[in-house]
């Protein structure tokens, strides 16, 4: 007894809230559970208020939430037989709640007061709802800048990227010596020649002009040369790069737990793996060493102006304040456009691929129209926004050029005025001067038209990061914890009050709590979609149960190397799947170090073997993808050999022999039960027959465990069970008649 | 009716028969004909296409009693009451504005302003979950959040022009 049911005083024991008021308008309610006068209520009502019901708790016989469309119920069943709703709530209060109501259920049932568990529904830090079931604030959690993240990524690729961009400093530098030398000769040869001046006396001018000219040639041969290793060398790592970082989605794939997997379409993941991948390759293989050129210059040519004349420089930066300004404002929108882009192409790589896995049904029903109208309206509207985005970059950009522009009339219009000598204009200039700089605003306003377009690559890029940062740091959700055990299954699964839902607000199974032993063969039955399919996932592990704890040899699941359970366990799902390949490869998919005497072996357990060694190819025979070319129950057969060749502790089979005849199915029930042998083995049918050497019955129902037991135990119970049998036996008896 | 409807031994409500009456429990019951069931349950089949139209009515176990073409085909009152338990059954307020839409690694956060008050959520995979109701991609919308709630923008093309450019790049 707990240490709370000896206190007698009067007040509140625990509470929580509830959200939605009787006209359906937000409102703050509590929940209470409190004693007065030594008697136990509980109290539902808004806060400050008289509350709207108020029980004696000891009338309690169950308090419930039902959950409903967008919304749940608090409804108690009375001792009485009445049953009464007590309040309304969105989803996000059902979590916490569920842990108030615990409280209650278990003093009706035990006479015993526990502790309420403190479930937050809230971040404490910033008051934000969490993500249900959940303590996790998507708000406070740290956020790690993405393109951080890309860095580390490539941090092998980082060296040659640098060595490259370190060659087009250099040539950018040896670039900038081209208008030192031009004004040179201008100065020193042609501008005194062409005044009849000769300050070079008797020297030979040609050859100093031959001298310049061709070490004006040399820079330029040198710079081409350099510049053409240096984009080899970064389209050489950016291809290696944009591999690895497949390798590394592909992985990632493989390794997300099944409920982030099905969240996403299978034309999204394709689209993330092959497009994102190559628009970040091609980003940094056009975009840095352009990034590297245009600091160089714009450094070099900024300090060159600032020292030498700093007026005309304040007539050259003038348009960048311009052009940044716009581009920052725009940056915002674009990046919203261009993710919408991404969205469109993503969702008709999603009807492609639809529409092509299910060209049969398409084919069958006659709507190969249909579906090329909306694979069309689909690719139209990705085609519409891109030419939106195209058309808002085709104006914006020649603009900004424009404005860019506009600063070399000015310099060329006020050094015009220095070379006549104008004194505001600082010391006179020669025309070789205003030459040299002439050329370096253009090197400067070439670049800063560049940069006008470099927010579109830059928001193509960063947005495929973000896509492909969302794959990468999504920690699975399932995955092995540090301490975890590898132990040698035996094959005990217990359940222990197992409550689980696809999505938490909406519970498959509920509060299930059973012992299966090491050796024991048993079936579970139940209506379609009770959750049978369900049951075994969580046995599998392929989803982690929301409350309560499943536990085999005595572990809990959670504390099993994931590796070790998979190796272990054995199944043929209700949906066959073949992979593209041979049917022995198919078969050893299992265990690919399997001798070719063990797969034979295995496929003469599923009774496989027979008609597989009739096709001219035998076991080398291909099955195309998703094994069309066979039929179901020669499908389902490939699956049970693969299941068996495994070995496994565990075999579970989702009715695996529902399309096979019941003379086969027997066939192969025989050679499993000898293999079965001393395993544990959980089988699904609908055919009770199949059934009939199950050492024990699970009986499923609403979610809910309700027979569990012997054949003869549950015909005697009289049951759901025994209705199903009985049920069945007239359908066989039936056709017998017609017969 | 078909010769589909007859093979499913559909029934459809006589409206005139339909008697419903609120329990003290906040529950409803409805007689039919001669019959009076307890605690009946009220769906609609189609809630977005037709929402006061073929409205199914279950027993307490799930059971169909039969379904109903048209709600307002009932008297005022058993209407009444209908739509008092739909509206304990189905929750989804209408969004009239989005205040912010913060995004927050792969999450986003919301701010909006509903017709049943200020509402925060959080809600992952916004293509998927911000929609159109209807096929034809066009008026109402939906949003589902992370807990299981529903919001409805009852028609997408006179929203808020603020609050559609927040959104509307989801919406596809
Ligand atoms: N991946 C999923 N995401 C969301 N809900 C699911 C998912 N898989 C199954 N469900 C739902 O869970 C419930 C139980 O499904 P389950 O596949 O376990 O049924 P089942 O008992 O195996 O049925 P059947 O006999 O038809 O195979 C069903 O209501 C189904 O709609
Ligand atoms: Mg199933």
């Amino acid at each position: 007894m707990s240490e709370k049911d000896n206190i007698i005083e009067d007040g509140v024991l625990c509470t929580s809230d509830y959200d939605i008021d009787g006209n359906g308008n937000i409102c703050s309610g509590k929940t209470v559970l409190l004693r007065r006068d030594g008697i136990l209520y509980v109290e539902v009502g808004k806060e400050g208020e008289e509350p709207i019901h108020s029980l004696k708790a000891d009338n309690i016989k169950r308090l419930t939430i039902v959950s409903n469309i967008g919304c749940a119920n608090l409804e108690a069943d009375l001792k009485d037989g009445s049953s009464v709703r007590l309040c309304k709530m969105t989803q996000s209060c059902v979590t916490p709640l569920s842990e108030f109501i615990k409280v209650i259920n278990y003093y009706v049932e035990t006479g015993i007061l526990t502790e309420m568990k403190e479930e937050l529904s809230r971040c404490p830090k910033c008051g934000k709802p969490f993500v249900a079931n959940t303590q996790f604030c998507i708000n406070c959690a740290d956020k790690g800048s993405i393109v951080k993240k890309f860095i580390k990524l490539g941090k092998d690729y980082i060296p040659a990227f640098l060595f490259s961009g370190f060659l087009v400093l250099i040539c950018n530098v040896a670039n900038l010596l081209i208008p030192v030398i031009n004004r040179n000769l201008v100065d020193n040869y042609l501008f005194p020649a062409s005044e009849g001046l000769a300050p070079w006396g008797d020297k030979n001018p040609y050859l100093a002009i031959v001298g310049l000219v061709l070490a004006m040639f040399g820079i330029y041969v040198f710079v081409r040369v350099v510049n053409i290793f240096a984009a080899r060398l970064r389209n050489k790592s950016g291809t290696s790069f944009m591999n690895e970082l497949r390798t590394k989605m592909y992985e990632k794939i493989q390794f997300l737990s099944m409920s982030s997997i099905s969240r996403r379409t299978t034309g999204d993941l394709i689209k993330r793996v092959t497009e994102d991948t190559t628009v970040i390759a091609d980003f940094l293989k056009m975009e840095t060493a352009q990034i590297i050129e245009v600091g160089v210059i714009f450094l070099c040519v900024s300090i060159y102006f600032i020292v030498t004349r700093p007026i005309l420089a304040v007539f050259v930066f003038l348009p960048v304040p311009i052009t940044v300004f716009a581009i920052s404002r725009f940056w915002k929108f674009i990046h919203r456009k261009y993710e919408r882009q991404w969205i469109l192409g993503s969702r008709a790589n999603g009807i492609l691929h639809d529409i092509i896995k299910g060209i049969r049904v398409v084919k069958v029903f006659g709507t190969e129209e249909k579906e090329i109208k909306k694979y069309d309206y689909a690719a139209k509207k990705q085609a519409e926004i891109q030419a939106e985005n195209e058309k808002i970059w085709a104006i914006l950009f020649p603009a900004l050029g424009f404005v860019v522009g506009l600063g070399e009339f000015l310099v060329l219009y006020f050094g015009a005025w220095a070379v006549l000598g104008e004194s505001f204009m600082g010391e006179p200039m020669t025309v070789g001067e205003l030459t040299q700089i002439i050329s370096y605003t253009g090197y400067i306003y070439g670049p800063l038209r560049w940069m006008t377009s470099l927010p579109r690559s830059i928001a193509n890029a960063v947005t495929s990061m973000a896509k492909l940062n969302e794959i990468l740091d999504e920690e699975p959700d399932i995955k092995d914890h540090e301490n975890v055990i590898s132990p040698e299954i035996h094959g005990d699964i217990e359940f222990k009050n197992v409550t689980f839902g696809y999505k938490s607000y909406e519970p498959v199974l509920k509060n299930v709590s059973l012992k299966i032993n090491q050796g024991e063969m048993v079936g579970i039955v139940g209506h379609s979609g009770v959750g049978k399919s369900t049951f075994i996932n969580l046995v599998m592990r392929l989803y982690d149960v929301n409350s309560g704890s499943l536990m085999i040899d005595g572990t809990d699941i959670r504390d099993i190397e994931k590796s070790k359970l998979n190796n272990s366990i054995g199944i043929v799902f209700q949906e066959t799947f073949l992979f593209a390949g041979s049917i022995y490869d198919n078969i050893l998919y299992a265990k690919p170090d399997a001798p070719p005497e063990d797969v034979i072996a295995a496929a003469k357990i599923a009774n496989a073997h027979d008609f597989i060694i009739k096709l001219p190819d035998a076991y080398n025979t291909v099955v195309g993808e998703h094994g069309y070319s066979l039929s179901g129950g020669e499908r389902q057969r490939i699956a049970i050999a693969r299941a068996v060749l495994r070995d496994p502790k565990i075999l579970i089979l989702d009715e695996a022999t529902a399309s096979l005849d019941t003379e086969t199915e027997s066939k192969i029930q025989e050679a499993l039960q000898r293999l079965t042998e001393g395993r544990t083995t959980i089988a699904i049918a609908h055919r009770l027959s199949t059934l009939r050497n199950a050492d024990r019955l699970i009986v499923l129902e609403k979610g809910e465990l309700a027979e569990f037991g012997t054949h003869e135990e549950l015909l005697k119970n009289k049951g759901i069970y025994y209705n199903l049998v009985m049920a069945q036996r007239q359908t066989t008896k039936m056709a017998s008649v017609k017969k | 009716m078909s010769e589909l409807q007859t093979l499913a031994e559909m029934t459809m409500l006589d409206p005139s028969k339909c008697t419903f009456t609120p329990t003290d429990g906040g529950y409803i019951s409805l007689k039919y004909e001669d019959t009076t069931y307890e605690r009946i349950k009220i769906c609609r089949a189609l809630p977005y296409k037709a929402p006061d139209e073929y409205i199914c009515l279950l027993t307490r176990d799930d059971k169909e009693i039969g379904i109903l073409r048209r709600l307002n085909q009932l008297s005022e009152e058993n209407q009444k009451h209908v739509l008092n338990e739909l509206s304990k059954m189905y929750y989804c307020p209408t969004v009239t504005k989005i205040i912010s839409v913060k995004d927050r690694m792969g999450y986003q956060y919301y701010e909006v302003i509903t017709n049943a008050g200020k509402r925060e959520f959080a809600l992952r995979d916004a293509s998927r979950n911000i929609r159109y109701v209807s096929p034809e991609k066009r008026g109402a919308v939906q949003i589902r959040d992370i807990d299981g709630n529903r919001y409805l923008i009852e028609d997408f093309d006179t929203f808020d022009s603020q609050s559609r450019k927040k959104i509307e790049a989801f919406l596809v």
